[in-house]
């Protein structure tokens, strides 16, 4: 019993984060939508007027690529619930939870590398002044710590699936 | 796999039910049920001793190879 309890805790830590990561991308993804929605009015209402401009278009729905990836993080987030843990072997070392870990390892490294190119792109774009300012919210510094706990959940499912590889051959010897 | 058990076999000579060995040697008749179809990967020495003990053969009586 005494044993079990840091680690439930554990588990039930995560899931509380991932819960606020879950919600603070929702807010995210709506204040992306409205700023992108007011883009599209802005354009609709004066379309006849940006044909000189057509950047300006490219810029007013450059947000829609953010929210395309902040939806595709809130997919991956949404795969941290599927894990089944347990202190017993054979909850843990499942061929299941070695493709969730890879998963996510993998959607991580995704995520990053979208957002480090939206961000290499919008700052070129901004420095050659066909953009205005973007702001995207994201530290390069944090992607980098992303992309470092990305590597070790791909380690994580490596040794979930070897894991479950022993189990299956210790539970065939007799 | 070219090793081939003959648990049935000896099992048969002796007149003995799997579920009685399975008892005898302490494990479960899955586990027993697992060795006899050739499935298990391995066999611990203390099981391949307590089946020698109960059925009065030797581990070549149990275990046959037979090259594919």
């Amino acid at each position: 019993m005494i044993n079990k309890f840091p680690f439930s805790i554990l588990i039930n830590f995560l899931y509380i984060l991932v819960l606020l990561s879950i919600f603070s991308l929702v807010i995210s993804i709506i204040d992306k939508t409205y700023t992108l929605g007011t883009n599209l009015l802005y354009l609709e209402n004066s379309l006849g007027t940006l044909n000189n401009n057509d950047n300006n278009i490219f810029y007013r729905l450059f947000p829609l690529t953010e929210i395309l990836l902040k939806v595709y993080m809130l997919c991956i987030l949404f795969n941290v619930n599927k894990i089944k843990c347990g202190t017993k072997s054979n909850l843990f070392f499942t061929k299941k939870n070695g493709k969730i870990f890879e998963l996510l390892g993998s959607g991580l490294i995704y995520y990053s590398i979208g957002f480090i190119l939206i961000n290499i792109i919008s700052s070129g774009l901004v420095k050659f002044g066909i953009f205005e300012e973007v702001n995207l919210n994201v530290n390069l510094s944090e992607l980098i710590y992303l992309i470092v706990i990305a590597i070790f959940m791909l380690i994580i499912s490596k040794i979930l699936k070897n894991g479950y590889e022993l189990k299956k051959e210790n539970d065939l010897t007799i | 796999m070219s090793i081939v058990v003959n648990l049935d076999i000896v099992l048969a000579e002796h007149n003995m039910k799997s579920k009685e060995l399975a008892e005898l040697i302490g494990i479960t008749e899955a586990n027993l049920s697992i060795l006899k179809s050739g499935k298990a990967k391995a066999i611990r020495f203390s099981t391949l001793e307590a089946i020698c003990k109960v059925l009065e053969c030797q581990p070549a009586d149990i275990l046959e190879y037979r090259a594919e």
